[in-house]
This record gives structure tokens, C-alpha cells and sequence, in this order.
């Protein structure tokens, strides 16, 4: 932004499912001097950030800037509190795992935990590496309390994110879209018109009205027709990311547990995310094996949906694309959702002066494809048979001397990262100079302490289904 | 010396819109930047949007005490060589 008379003074944000009202709800909040207007197209299918809504604590930072509360979430059945997701994959001869957002062990002065762990593991003396995770622990034996503040408390050690019901969030987003006075048209996109430079003056809806704005955002899914119109440019990640189709189903809720599980199968994951009422299945597969897919969903139709794995580059002149408009990718639980907060987030730290000054939103793209590359990276470690030489650097460091490599825009935290490549078989198999000087009969205590300790916590604590129950009513 | 294009990116963007540009693992952290921006009389043009959401005269006021709380504390310190002294 460069002087007030160039401030942005209206935005439209075009897209019919969570992430357009998010997107809205956001906008409006931390700009509240600026017209927001929300063009609500028809929901798109293959929208996968509006449809598998698993969410992780990204999601929380947005609740309370909206003043949705956790009260209201879990009464209206909208959503529960979720500790992460366990992975198994039998044939890989690894044990299952769990990507929980939180602390895995604790490290010995400036040494990291997974470096100690690996080499009480290589020697036969470890437990499987989420063993030592609270989060984890707690996730395997289908238990939740929220964290605790207190450092000395193992419940200190994470942080949760939840599983969302989509009809019953979008409605509690709703509400608030319109005690926020957002201003909402429904409509289908038509066309645009053109400004000078390039630009859209307007977004005209097959219905003859336009809309005017300063700033489009686009959150329809990924078919993106402005960012098609603008010729934003696309990039494939068909050679990395398998997966070009995605069958969803619901069932009878089977058991409720505080973690998505992910299951792999011949064709692809199979993923099983539990709501109150009914469960969610999802399995990603090739093109050409949807029919055989469909029996490893218990005989329910699936819904097959269309995934071409890649990112966009989200942002040229005045049109911003959000969510599957901007990267769409297999289904991990919760990255969909998760991106389209970072990505809501960097706008409004970012948002530019009116004219969208190149300089100004170059940052916003260099950030975007820096995450995007990173993400595609952390991906590819759940494609079958993940090898070494098609991760790189990042890969070769970690085997070779356990050191990991972190980087700024990265959308996946480090704890994660590190739980992804130990849990798909990446186990370091040197022991940093800094690790070797520390006793190994000092860390068999360590660990032994700490995986004994973890294993008695779950009985102390109320069934999910208690805790919940009690959390509705404050 | 030719300034880098990445460093150019950098000051451009400062002047224009008072943000940091980011990169990997970056030595300093972006308190530092703008401390060395603003040392060498590079002032933003424009600024975060977010901040005409607040009246200008209490942004003003916020600033003013926020000055006045920092300038009490430092009065109320000993001097460094009394420290030096004490601990010596």
C-alpha cells in the first residue's frame, strides 16, 4: 500500500464453500474499513478444501479473530477437537505412525530428539518413534484434553486442530458472514471485463450483473475460471504426486476417535475421518482404478472426484486465487484447509496498494511458491515406495547424518516433517558428533522414562466422547 | 559495488509498502532490517492497511506512551558502570 488514496477500498472474493467465507470472515475482520463482498458460486465438487475438512491449529488463530468459539463448534455439532492422524502402511514393513501437531520427545540440551531416538533404534533399544509423543499417545488410545500450560505437564506438549462437518460449519460461518454485514450475491461467473493494465475492472455474473472491486479473490475450486481468464500459470505435479482421482463416501460413523486414520492400500491411501453422525471415506487413486476403489470402501458409491495435482501461480494484477484454485494435492488430512488459512493470512499481511504494485505482490508470490515446493517435497514421501534420490538434499540429510533441514515457508512444521520421514522408513543412520557425546545408558533412561510414563497417561484421562460432551457445555 | 537483484527486491519493497521481504534462512530478523532500513533514512511510502482500521490520533497516542514507558524504565536504571561495579 503506498498513500491512503491508493488503499484498497473493496475486495470480491468469488467461491461458494469454506474457504470463500473464510477467506470473507478474515478480510473483513482485520480490514474493516474495506467493502467486502462475497459472490457465492455454486459449490464445486472437486473443491477439496471445502470437502475434506480436517483442520489443523492453523484454523484456530482465524476462530478466535472471528469469535467463533470451541463451545460452539462441538455443540452444534460442527466440529471436534482432533489430535492429528495415524498412518499405516502393512506392506511396508514399518510400523503405523502418527503426524500429530506437537513435541515428539524431548531433546537433550541442543541435541534433537530424533537424532537420540535413531540411535537407540538402530541398536535394537527403542520403541517406534510416536511412542514418545504425548500427542500421539493419546491419539492411539482414542483420548483428547485440551493441552495444558504448565511446561512441567506432559500435556504441555501439543497443540490440536479439528474435524469439521462441512454443511454444519459453512452454516456457523453464515451467521457470522452476515452479523459481520458482508455484503453476499449469489451468482455464476459469466465473464470479466478488463481494465487498462490488464486487470479485472469487473466480474460479470451470466445472470448481467458485475461486480466491481479493487480486489478479486478466487475460492471457487480448481477450475478457476478468472484465474483461467488471466492465464495465471499452472504447474503440474503429475510426474511426483501419483493420484489423479479421489472417491468420497460417508457410512455409518464407525468409532470416534480423537485422529483422522489413514490406511494404505494396493491402489492408494485410504483415508477415514469420523464425524458425530456418519464417517468420512476418501481414497486417492490413478485414473482407470476407481471401479476397483470402490470396493475398499465397504460397497458404498463413491462420489469420484478429479484431482490434478500441481499449484498455481497465485497471483497476477488484481486476482488472488485461494485454496484448490491455487494448489490442489492428494489427500493428506487437513493440508487442503490448512493452506488456505496460510494463504488468507499472507494476504492480509501482505495486501498490496490498490495498483497491486508488481514488487508488492511478487513477495506474496515468492512466498507462495516457496511453501508450494516444500509442500510438493513433504507429498512425495507418501507416494509408494518413496526413494531417496527423489527427495533430495533434504532426504540425503536426514539418512545420512540426521540432521534435518528447515526452512522459513514451509507450511508443514518441522515435528511433523521429521514424524513423516522416520514413520515412511527415512531412519538416520549416523549419529551427529553433538549426539555421540551424550551416554547412551543416559538416554536408554531418557527414553525408557519417557515411553513408560506416556503409556499410563490415557487411563487417567476421560473417553473422548466424555470430554467432549463436557467441553459442549461450557 | 552492483547491488543484488535480491537486495533491490528488498529496498523496493521497504520504500513502497514498509515490508520485509523474506528468504531462507536469513541471518537477521526483520526488526533488525527495518532498524538498519530506517537508520540509513529509508522511510516507507506506504504502509500495512490493517493500521487505518485505528484513528490516527490514538495510533498517536498509543505511540507516545508506549515512547514514554520505554523512556521511564531507561531513567529508572542504574548506569552501566554502577552495574559493572556492583557485580564486579
Amino acid at each position: 500500500m503506498v498513500d491512503p488514496d491508493r488503499a484498497i477500498r473493496s475486495i470480491a472474493i468469488v467461491g461458494g464453500g469454506i474457504v470463500a467465507l473464510s477467506a470473507a470472515l478474515a478480510l473483513r475482520q482485520a480490514l474493516p474499513q474495506v467493502a467486502v463482498t462475497l459472490v457465492e458460486t455454486p459449490p464445486d465438487s472437486a473443491a477439496l478444501a471445502d470437502r475434506l475438512t480436517t483442520a489443523w491449529p492453523s484454523i484456530n488463530r482465524f476462530h478466535s479473530a472471528i469469535g467463533l468459539t470451541e463451545a460452539q463448534l462441538i455443540a452444534s455439532g460442527a466440529g471436534m477437537p482432533l489430535l492429528g492422524i495415524r498412518f499405516d502402511d502393512p506392506a511396508s514393513g514399518t510400523p503405523p505412525f502418527f503426524l500429530v501437531h506437537g513435541q515428539y520427545g524431548v531433546p537433550i540440551g541442543s541435541v534433537p530428539f530424533h537424532e537420540i531416538w535413531a540411535r537407540a533404534w538402530r541398536a535394537g533399544r527403542a520403541r517406534p518413534y510416536s511412542e514418545y509423543s504425548t500427542a500421539a499417545v493419546l491419539a492411539g488410545a482414542g483420548r483428547f484434553v485440551h493441552p495444558e500450560v504448565n511446561p512441567e505437564s506432559p500435556l504441555s506438549t501439543y497443540d490440536y486442530g479439528w474435524r469439521l462437518d462441512a454443511g454444519r460449519y459453512l452454516t456457523l460461518l453464515s451467521i457470522l458472514a452476515d452479523r459481520m454485514r458482508t455484503r453476499r450475491i449469489n451468482g455464476v461467473v459469466g465473464g470479466i471485463t478488463r481494465r487498462f493494465d490488464g486487470g479485472i475492472a469487473s466480474v460479470q455474473l451470466s445472470d448481467g450483473r458485475d461486480v466491481v472491486a479493487d480486489l478479486f479473490i478466487e475460492c471457487t475450486g480448481p477450475a478457476a475460471p478468472l484465474s483461467q481468464l488471466l492465464e495465471l500459470p499452472f504447474t503440474d505435479w503429475g510426474a511426483y504426486l501419483q493420484a489423479d482421482r479421489v472417491l468420497i463416501a460417508d457410512q455409518a460413523p464407525s468409532c470416534v476417535g480423537s485422529c483422522d486414520a489413514v490406511t494404505a492400500t494396493q491402489l492408494g491411501w485410504r483415508t477415514e475421518a469420523c464425524l458425530s453422525d456418519r464417517s468420512m471415506l476418501g481414497i486417492a487413486v490413478r485414473a482407470g482404478h476407481e471401479h476397483a476403489a470402490v470396493t475398499l470402501l465397504d460397497g458404498h458409491a463413491p462420489e469420484t472426484v478429479r484431482l490434478r495435482p500441481g499449484c498455481r501461480d497465485p497471483w497476477r494484477h488484481n486476482l488472488l486465487a485461494i485454496g484448490d484454485a491455487a494448489i490442489a494435492v492428494g489427500p493428506v488430512p487437513g493440508v487442503h484447509l490448512h493452506l488456505a488459512h496460510l494463504a488468507i493470512g499472507r494476504a492480509i499481511e501482505l495486501m498490496p496498494g490498490r495498483d497491486c504494485h508488481i514488487s508488492e505482490i511478487d513477495e506474496y508470490r515468492r512466498r507462495a511458491a516457496r511453501e508450494g515446493a516444500r509442500l510438493r517435497n513433504f507429498l512425495k514421501l507418501f507416494e509408494q515406495n518413496p526413494r531417496p534420490e527423489c527427495l533430495d538434499e533434504l532426504t540425503d540429510q536426514f539418512v545420512r547424518r540426521g540432521r534435518f533441514i528447515s526452512y522459513d515457508d514451509d507450511a508443514i512444521p518441522d515435528e511433523m516433517w521429521i514424524a513423516a520421514l522416520i514413520g515412511r522408513g527415512f531412519i538416520p543412520q549416523a549419529t551427529s558428533t553433538l549426539c555421540q557425546a551424550i551416554d547412551p545408558t543416559q538416554a536408554d533412561a531418557l527414553l525408557t522414562e519417557l515411553c513408560v510414563g506416556l503409556a499410563t497417561l490415557p487411563s487417567q484421562l476421560p473417553s473422548y466422547r466424555d470430554y467432549l460432551a463436557t467441553a459442549a457445555r461450557r | 559495488m552492483t547491488v543484488p537483484d535480491s537486495l533491490l527486491e528488498k529496498l523496493d519493497l521497504f520504500r513502497r509498502a514498509g515490508r520485509i521481504a523474506r528468504y531462507d534462512r536469513g541471518l537477521f530478523f526483520e526488526p533488525s532490517w527495518i532498524a538498519v532500513m530506517v537508520g540509513q533514512g529509508i522511510l516507507p511510502e506506504g504502509w500495512d492497511q490493517r493500521v487505518d482500521a485505528v484513528e490516527a490520533v490514538a495510533l498517536g497516542g498509543a505511540m507516545d506512551r508506549l515512547r514514554g514507558r520505554i523512556a521511564t524504565e531507561v531513567a529508572m536504571m542504574p548506569e552501566h558502570a554502577a552495574v559493572l561495579a556492583q557485580h564486579g
